[in-house]
């Protein structure tokens, strides 16, 4: 925990933005918390809570879609999606419930496990391959950039002084499109050692279009185009889900550390895609857990 | 300092805290013991607290954010002269050893079976995930709530 002077408790997203631009480098918007409790920080000796300023709705769109309000915890997601899925969205499901442990779920908010994102962090591996957009929202101006650009650098470089962000979007599949999230940890509230997202749209027993996304093997997803490239026309057949599998793991760029070797990371990938692959083919048939 | 009015075990509390100070640090100068420090980093849920009703780490909590929450630690369920039912489950399930990690699971047990009166022992499981325990494994903490829930909400056949 930094050393703090002030904790502002704002009640709207206004006086959040107006304390964030006053303190500049010194203050940090504070979320779930968890990435601040266990900051080290010498510059941030301010923190803006975001917890009173209504960025805490989750719904279904007209069109299907979902709209989840930055400060939506992972249990609140996990307890929304398992009542109310969202069509060929597994994969946040998935993502939602396999963040840390379900006590932690009551902390971590969609919010700050995108903007903080770290290499093990699910939710944004699984909204990189559901296509998710992220709204934020300037002092006056709002846009909404695209997974792929939120996550081409570490998120927090692509907020300007006083931006947040206050929602994520997420696009609804088709009939025929599912997804899945899977990832290998040493033990149930460890961080992963490596994760994959997978969605597929398969029509008359073909794949039409697949993106494979694979996080916690370095820094910050990696959205695996000649992956998902590779699947396009073909029949999702055992053969072709490890061939899919084995081309992730030589695309994949993977960090060694004192967890894993990048050797040992590669093969899990390998086989964390082509489940997460056959798990998202039995969803779109019918045939899986949901 | 900041000024924070919050209730504790049904009681209004205005305490002085630090802007940066935990709930866990709060709690245990307040004198509610039964908080346990343990990792201090959301994994083992030694400190584990209800806010509003939902099990939180109090390690990962600023104080200051909880104005106007309603705080509940195990202190506000039983003694041991007069145990809650979920105290006395875990008792004669002898699902304490040291006991170091009982707190937080009784009051994660008591949001659980708040919500869901009858847990399937996979919704215990879920429900306990994020509590660590290095004495006596998980099976009997598992017999424990099930006791429980029997003796909080009897059904017909066991009554």
């Amino acid at each position: 925990m930094p050393e703090l002077k002030a904790l502002y408790q704002p009640g709207t997203l206004a006086e959040a933005q107006a304390l964030l631009e006053e303190y500049g480098e010194r203050a940090r918007p504070l979320a779930g918390g968890t990435s601040v409790a266990l900051s080290r920080s010498s510059k941030v000796d301010v923190l803006v809570d975001l917890s009173r300023i209504g960025l805490d709705g989750i719904r279904l769109d007209e069109a299907g879609g979902l709209r989840v309000g930055a400060m939506v915890t992972c249990a609140g997601l996990r307890r929304f999606l398992a009542g109310q899925p969202l069509a060929g969205g597994q994969a946040l499901l998935d993502a939602a419930a396999s963040v840390g442990s379900r006590i932690l779920q009551n902390h971590v908010t969609v919010g700050g496990n995108c903007v903080m994102v770290y290499a093990w962090s699910d939710l944004p591996v699984a909204l990189l391959a559901l296509g998710g957009e992220f709204v934020i929202q300037g002092r006056g101006a709002r846009r909404t950039l695209e997974a792929e650009s939120l996550f081409s650098g570490h998120p927090t470089r692509s907020l300007t002084e006083g931006e947040l962000l206050v929602e994520v979007i997420v696009p609804p599949g088709r009939p025929g499109v599912a997804s899945a999230h899977l990832k290998h940890t040493t033990n149930a509230v460890d961080q992963a050692l490596a994760s994959a997202s997978v969605r597929l749209e398969l029509q008359g027993g073909v794949v039409q279009s697949a993106r494979v996304v694979v996080g916690a093997v370095r820094g910050l997803p990696q959205l695996l185009d000649e992956t998902s490239d590779g699947l396009v026309g073909k029949e999702p057949d055992p053969q072709s889900l490890a061939l899919a599998g084995a081309a992730a793991g030589r695309e994949a760029k993977v960090s060694s550390d004192f967890k894993a070797s990048g050797a040992f990371r590669i093969q899990l990938v390998a086989v964390l895609v082509e489940d997460a692959l056959q798990l998202a083919v039995s969803r779109a048939e019918g045939t899986g857990r949901r | 300092m900041i000024k924070l009015s919050v209730t504790i075990n049904d009681q209004p509390r205005l305490l002085e805290v630090e802007p940066g100070e935990l709930l866990l640090d709060t709690l245990r100068a307040a004198g509610y013991h039964g908080v346990k420090r343990g990792c201090e980093a959301g994994t083992c849920g030694s400190c584990v607290v209800l806010v509003d009703g939902v099990p939180r780490f109090s390690c990962l909590l600023l104080s200051a954010t909880l104005a106007g929450r309603k705080v509940t630690t195990v202190e506000a369920l039983g003694s041991p002269e007069r145990p809650h039912p979920i105290m006395t489950a875990f008792a004669e399930e002898a699902g304490v050893q040291c006991g170091y990690c009982t707190p937080g699971m009784v009051l994660t047990t008591k949001a659980l079976l708040d919500e869901n009166p009858r847990p399937t022992e996979e919704e215990v499981k879920e429900a306990l995930d994020g509590h660590l325990c290095r004495c006596t494994g998980y099976v009997k903490q598992l017999r424990a709530v099930q006791r429980a829930a029997e003796l909080m909400s009897p059904a017909p056949e066991d009554k």
